[in-house]
């Protein structure tokens, strides 16, 4: 059984970007991005996966991983 | 969206005031029923009829008789129109069980008609109550702007549940009621009907209840899904 990781925060660290600031920029609420950074989100838009790659210059490969548990 | 939390708010308040209107209604047709046969002149006679024989027990059952004799037609005189027939067909009686030795009506059928009715009448109110909590509950999640809320659903699944007790409880009520009556007339010429019924139409309510809240759970993960696609 395998998920996806989101490392928002990792990029967020590398941007040297808070967490309200990143909301603000990308124009979503801190509690849902809060919910994305700890990974209980169900989905993403592909308007705030484009949102992220923009402020915070990266590609959708940075910000998500797949990991398979059974490894 | 405004306006249609407006409307949705004012169907919901439509709602409630007929379900409160009935409930008054009911509950006045009740009062009334009970005022009005406390009044009536001829069941005063009745009444004395009854304290003169040291009533003890009476059962007003729906019993269905079994041979066909008991059922029949008494024609009913019609004044206004002679070409017209009209036949009154007898299927159900009044028992009254009368005797001066209490010990003899003493039955184990008596407790547990007792306990049903008891059961069902808890159930019709709480399911009342019940109603009364859940449109306002509605309203205040209509306000908030989340309808599927687990607590709704809780609510919900209580009150079909309530009614599928309630139906099951009256039925067994009133099965232990004949079998009551039925005891005392064995051996008598009165043949009566004293099988276990069950009311379909009070089932599918219940089921349909519970099957309202089967869709508000499917509604809540979508909302839930929804809320989490960020």
């Amino acid at each position: 059984m395998g998920r996806i990781m989101v490392n928002v925060d990792v990029m967020m660290a590398k941007r040297k970007m808070s967490l309200s600031e990143l909301a603000e920029r990308i124009d979503i609420t801190p509690a849902n991005l809060s919910i994305l950074k700890t990974g209980k989100a169900r989905a993403i838009r592909f308007s705030t996966l484009e949102a992220l790659c923009r402020e915070l210059r990266c590609q959708p490969k940075d910000l998500l991983e797949y990991i398979n548990d059974e490894d | 969206m405004e306006n249609c939390k407006n409307k949705k708010i004012k169907r919901l308040w439509a709602l409630y005031g007929t379900f409160f209107v009935i409930v008054m209604i009911t509950l006045g047709l009740f009062l009334s029923d009970v005022l009005i046969t406390n009044d009536r002149a001829d069941l005063a006679e009745f009444r004395a009829q009854q304290e003169s024989l040291n009533l003890t027990a009476m059962r007003s059952t729906d019993l269905k008789s079994a041979a066909s004799e008991y059922i029949f037609d008494i024609p009913i005189e019609n004044p206004n129109d002679s070409a017209v027939m009209l036949l009154a067909r007898v299927n159900g009686y009044d028992i009254v069980i009368s005797t001066a030795d209490d010990q003899k009506l003493e039955s184990p059928y008596q407790t547990l008609t007792f306990i049903f009715q008891c059961i069902w009448v808890s159930c019709l109110v709480l399911v009342f109550v019940f109603v009364f909590v859940i449109l306002y509950s509605f309203y205040k999640s209509i306000k908030q702007g989340t309808v599927f809320q687990k607590k709704n659903i809780r609510w919900i699944t209580l009150i079909g549940v309530l009614f599928l007790v309630m139906t099951l409880s009256i039925d067994i009520a009133k099965y232990f009621e004949h079998q009551y009556v039925l005891q005392f007339l064995q051996g008598t010429s009165v043949e009566v009907d004293g099988r276990f019924y069950i009311n379909f139409v009070r089932i599918l309510s219940g089921l349909l209840i519970l099957f309202v809240a089967e869709l508000f759970k499917i509604g809540s993960d979508i909302q839930e899904e929804q809320d989490l696609t960020i």
